[in-house]
């Protein structure tokens, strides 16, 4: 057996060493390359018509076993071209060809080896359409010939057995025509079958391409793996495997199927997926050309890296496209910049972007934002959110408005605003602090693009823990949590062009303020602000419209010596632009609190109960009084405000004061003030401020002032203490501020001009001197420059009074003072006592004691420091008495004496009625008669300012005895003399001379009498 | 004793007769009084205008003490410095209405000569001052 094996196989061996040997004298003896070479190079002449060279053709058969090969060595082809670079169009040193001929000839083309390699390339298209590569010759009837054979001979199928290899070691490409050139150097391009499929390999190195002046490769390394997998023998649907196309470093792979029903018609079905590596965006960048790097600034370094995963599906055809999904992310992410507008790096940037790609119906395309991530430092955002509308729906592919609806998460460490925040030379700006919280967008791309901010929505809701700021060393602000909440536009804004509008909210549980410069610190607590902001974002004249309400739970404010707490602090505010370019601004505002307390230094305390005050004013900046420029409506109600007042001995009290004012109308509601032991109430109307200080008209009022009860006592006295207050306080001023002091210029009060206002007083009763004075009542007026007191009437145990005063100031060192005094019934002792200048006047006045009527008028000038001008002085004073009682006294002792009277202790008058008038610098007393026991006697006399008077007494009877008494108070001289008054009392003889004083008194005592109001019981 | 009662008698006559023939001796007239009058910084006006009751207006001023002759203005005849006045013998009576009230200053101021140009008054008890006429009325 094992002979026969030994047999057969040696037999086998034999044959097969036979063929073998008639196949290689085939080949190296019959078909030599010497022979094959000349062949294949004339019909290469052919078809060349260019310069060509063909260095060995031969035959192969053991290196395509089992088929026979066709090996070219040399092939080369040189077309000199003007202008490109190398004569050589192509160069191929080695091509070998494998091809199963029988099979080929039924139809089955079998390739065993196809191979190029090593080879080189130079393709040329001058700038005049030139090219270098159109070297073939083809007959022109060659295409029919062909169809004629393609008739008989059939492509029926292609397999290869053995995969198609390109190598090439150069290839370059220059079309000078469209400024293109391209390169690849050292290339290898494989075409496998495998089962049912076909393997693509590519790898180039050295890959160059150049558009003008842009490098859009430059020695890229490309390589592509692309695996086909009919699913079927009719070839509809092929499998792409897991293709890969890598450039450099950035691969990317795809997989799925495409299928059609006709390759060659179009129509593909396609589902397929793409992924990529994480593409790292340094290296991303540099890929670009340069003159797009250049755009990118010099200061910002970016990195990370990027990553894309896409599906396609659907089909692919004239009317319809695959829908694409595509996800970017984008992960370790860093930028770094150096810039004056951003000096912040971002050390951590991530996203994840999902984009939906819809061209059929492209308003479904859509991008969403699941997450977009970036820090610096202690500060980060984490956005999220979907963008749709994305393209137009028209036919072409267009950017539609794209509506953006973002959410951010927002952590910021404040003190990384401060590059930002506004700067002052040598002063401090800073603030610190976190700040957390979301921020929402909902946009059109549109509005952003054409700034029609007015349509972008935005909310947010922001907490701010520890917050200290400091603006340029005179504003502090310290917050231990604020919580803002905002929206935009309003919640009930319609919709305006141009109109920016916002709510905002923001929650205070501490918040300390200061202003350094002023000196005003200011802790709040639990406090609320709401505010609503309305702004013509085109028209920068046009004021924002804010509408603001305030809620404090409890606000402790200082402003140097001034201190205010107040409990349950409400307020708002609306300011508005108005006027036809709404640029004036309009104020309406309201404040209300519970409790309200407030001090200056340790002189003056004040509390209030419940207070609110509403207000409305419009700002006029052509007006140049604060009243005119705001034309303020303001409502006030106090209620229960209490003060201390270190200079006052008694407190002040204000239980309610409610009033409304504007320029057109002060009303005066009600008001209360209860200051020790009086009281005092103020109501009525003021009218016309705004049209008197615009001096358009005068000014009008009409007020009533009621007391229950006035202690002027009390009031004189605290007057006089706080004036010694004062003055002590003044005592210990330096010398320097007791001259500045002394220099200063008197101020007069000047009765303003233009004014017409009414004071009814209403007083029940009031403690004057030693009086208790009841009804006093009358009308305080300013008129025409005038400040009158008229007819004011009381009542007093002593007498019933009435007043009339008068002030008033037609230049600043000529000011009128005036009086009209009328007192009936008033007992001479109390007159002295109330008016204790009258005794220097009338110094008989005091030895009497009964009722009388009292008259006085007078009126003078002085000047800007009150002082008196004489020459101005004019007075008339009346005193009638009847049963009058003489009291005994010193000086009635030594007239006594002289005159003989008897010295009763009560000497009874029948009546008595004295005038004097005052002009000038001299107060004459006119003659006047008394009668007292059995006798009569006249009085009268001179007395001067300077205290020097000169006086006559007449005993009229039982006999004629004069005395004249002159001299001073300190200098007294009482002497005999010649009755002078006999004539004018006893009108014996009565001549012109004596009854002048008559006549003069009966003058003064009449006119004075003519306005009084008041009677005697 | 006889001659006694003779010259008695002959006093009591001559006494009776100058006394029944004493008559006022009047110092100047009205018109001469009537003008502007000055003494130093005091200005005295006597107008013609009647006032009523035989008064005519007057008014006065003292520059010294900041007084101006505008400042009379617009007083309507009240106040300040105006007056009614009418001459006596050896007086002038003066009636001052006050501004505020209508009542009335009223004094005799007294004269001690009087001419068109020059003039001696006392405004106060015989403190006599000389006034000049700067102007007729």
């Amino acid at each position: 057996m094992k002979k026969a094996l030994k047999i057969i196989g040696i037999s086998l061996a034999s044959l097969v060493g036979l063929l073998l040997l008639i196949v290689g004298i085939a080949c190296y003896m019959v078909f030599t390359p010497k022979r094959l070479t000349p062949i294949v190079s004339d019909v290469a002449a052919d078809y060349l018509t260019c310069e060509h060279e063909l260095k060995e053709v031969n035959l192969t058969f053991f290196r395509t076993f089992p088929y026979f090969g066709v090996e070219v060595k040399g092939l080369l082809v040189k077309n000199p071209t003007e202008g490109a670079p190398s004569d050589t169009v192509l160069y191929v040193p080695d091509i070998v060809v494998g091809v199963d001929i029988k099979q080929a000839i039924d139809g089955h083309i079998i390739v065993k080896e196809f191979a190029l390699n090593d080879v080189e390339a130079n393709i040329y298209i001058g700038a005049d359409g030139q090219t270098n590569f159109d070297v073939l010759r083809l007959p022109a009837d060659t295409t029919e010939e062909t169809d004629t054979t393609a008739g008989s001979w059939q492509l029926k199928s292609i397999k290869l057995e053995e995969p198609l290899q390109v190598g090439l070691s150069k290839v370059a490409f220059i079309d000078e025509k469209d400024s293109l050139s391209a390169s690849l150097l050292t290339t290898r391009l494989t075409l496998a079958q495998w089962r049912q499929g076909y393997q693509l390999d590519l790898t180039a190195n050295g890959v160059s391409c150049r558009m003008g002046d842009t490098q859009w490769a430059d020695s890229l390394q490309l390589t592509l793996s692309l695996p086909v997998t009919p699913t079927d023998d009719t070839y509809q649907r092929i499998q792409l495997g897991d293709v890969s196309l890598a450039i450099n470093e950035f691969a990317i792979a795809l997989t799925g199927d495409i299928a059609a029903d006709d390759w060659t018609k179009g129509g593909y079905d396609c589902n397929l997926t793409l992924n990529t590596n994480p593409w790292r965006i340094s290296s991303a960048i540099a890929l670009l050309p340069s003159q797009y790097q250049s755009l990118i600034p010099k200061q910002i370094e970016a990195d990370g890296t990027v990553s894309l995963e896409a599906q396609l599906s659907g089909r692919y055809d004239s009317v319809s496209m695959p829908i694409a999904n595509a996800r970017l992310r984008l992960t370790d992410a860093a930028g770094h910049y150096d810039l004056k507008v951003l000096p912040y790096n971002f050390d951590d940037i991530q996203a994840d972007i999902q984009a939906n790609v819809n061209l059929n119906d492209k308003s479904q395309t859509n991008l969403t934002v699941h997450r977009l991530y970036a820090r610096t430092g202690e500060t980060s955002i984490n956005a999220k959110g979907t963008a749709t509308n994305i393209l137009k729906n028209s036919k072409e592919i267009a950017l539609g408005n794209p509506v953006c609806n973002l959410t951010a998460d927002l952590k910021m460490l404040l003190a990384d605003a401060n590059y930002f925040l506004p700067k002052q030379e040598n002063t401090k700006t800073a603030v610190e602090g976190t700040m957390t919280g979301k921020v929402s967008v909902l946009t059109t791309l549109n509005d952003i693009t054409e700034q029609r901010f007015e349509k972008v929505k935005m909310n947010g809701d922001l907490t701010i823990n520890g917050l200290d700021a400091i603006y340029t060393d005179s504003i502090i602000a310290k917050a231990e949590q604020l919580h803002i909440l905002f929206s935009a536009p309003r919640k009930q804004q319609k919709e305006k062009a141009d109109i920016l509008s916002a709510d905002c909210q923001m929650e205070m549980q501490t918040v300390n303020a200061r202003l350094l410069a002023q000196d005003i610190n200011a802790y709040i607590t639990k406090g609320t602000v709401t505010a609503g902001i309305e702004l013509n974002r085109k028209d920068t004249t046009q004021l924002p419209t804010i509408d603001a309400t305030l809620h404090l739970g409890h606000i402790n404010a200082r402003m140097d010596t001034i201190k205010a707490i107040a409990d349950a602090l409400r307020g708002t505010a609306h300011i508005e632009g108005v006027g036809k370019k709404k640029s004036i601004p309009r104020l309406i505002a309201s404040l209300s609190a519970d409790t309200l307390n407030a001090a200056m230094g340790q002189g003056l305390k004040a509390a209030t109960g419940k207070m609110s005050i509403e207000a409305d004013a419009t700002y006029r900046k052509e007006a140049d009084n604060i009243l005119l420029k705001w034309n303020p409506r303001i409502r006030m109600d106090l209620k229960n405000g209490t003060t201390d007042i270190a200079a006052l001995d008694v407190p002040l009290d204000i239980p309610r004061i409610r009033f409304n004012y504007s320029n057109q109308l002060f009303t005066i509601d009600t008001s209360h003030i209860v200051l020790g032991n009086s009281d005092f109430s103020l109501a009525g109307e003021v009218k016309q401020l705004g049209k008197w200080l615009r001096k358009e008209d005068e000014l009008l009022g009409d007020l009533r002032f009621t007391s229950k009860h006035t202690d002027v006592n009390q009031i004189i006295e605290l007057v006089n203490s706080f004036t010694a207050d004062n003055d002590s306080t003044s005592d210990k001023t330096t010398k320097k501020e007791v001259q500045t002091d002394s220099t200063k210029k008197a101020e007069p009060f000047i009765v303003p001009q233009r004014v017409n206002l009414q004071l009814l007083t209403v007083i029940r009763s009031a403690d004057i001197f030693n009086e208790h004075l009841k009804n006093v009542g009358g009308k305080l007026y300013i008129q025409d420059g005038k400040l009158i007191l008229e007819e004011m009437g009381f009542i007093c145990e002593a007498a019933k009074l009435q007043l009339t005063a008068m002030y008033r100031t037609p230049r600043r060192n000529h000011i009128y003072v005036g009086l009209d005094y009328h007192m009936v019934d008033i007992d001479l002792q109390q007159l002295i006592s109330m008016i204790p200048q009258l005794d220097t006047l009338v110094p008989m006045l005091k030895s009497f004691r009964g009722k009388a009527q009292f008259h006085i008028a007078a009126e003078t000038y002085v000047n800007e420091k009150y002082e008196l001008k004489t020459s101005t002085l004019r007075g008339a004073c009346s005193i009638e008495g009847k049963d009058l009682v003489l009291i005994d006294g010193d000086t009635f002792r030594k007239m006594s004496k002289i005159l003989m009277f008897s010295t009763k202790t009560e000497n009874k008058f029948d009546s008595i009625s004295a005038q004097i008038v005052a002009y000038k610098d001299q107060v004459t007393v006119y003659p006047f008669c008394v009668s007292i026991d059995n006798y009569m006697a006249a009085l009268g006399g001179t007395h001067n300012l300077d205290m020097t008077f000169n006086y006559h007494v007449s005993l009229l009877k039982p006999l004629y005895i004069g005395v004249d008494v002159g001299g001073s108070i300190d200098n007294l001289s009482i002497k005999p003399a010649k009755c002078r008054y006999a004539k004018d009392f006893r009108p014996i003889i009565r001549r012109d001379t004596e009854t002048r004083s008559a006549e003069l008194r009966q003058m003064v005592s009449s006119s004075l009498k003519k306005n009084l109001k008041i009677t005697g019981e | 004793m006889k001659k006694f009662f003779q010259f008695a008698t002959f006093l009591v006559v001559i006494i009776i007769a100058f006394a029944s023939c004493k008559k006022d001796k009047e110092i100047g007239t009205r018109e001469q009084l009537i003008g502007r009058w000055q003494s130093g910084q005091e200005y005295l006006v006597f107008y013609d205008e009647d006032a009523g009751d035989g008064y005519a207006w007057g008014k006065e001023w003292n520059e010294a003490q900041g007084v101006l002759e505008s400042d009379l203005e617009g007083e309507d005849y009240h106040g300040n410095g105006w007056f009614r006045w009418k001459k006596g013998d050896d007086y002038i009576r003066v009636a001052a209405q006050l501004s505020i009230t209508e009542a009335e200053a009223a004094l005799d101021w007294t004269l001690n000569s009087l001419t068109d140009t020059q003039m001696s008054l006392a405004q106060k008890n015989k403190q006599y001052k000389t006034y000049n006429k700067i102007a007729s009325e």
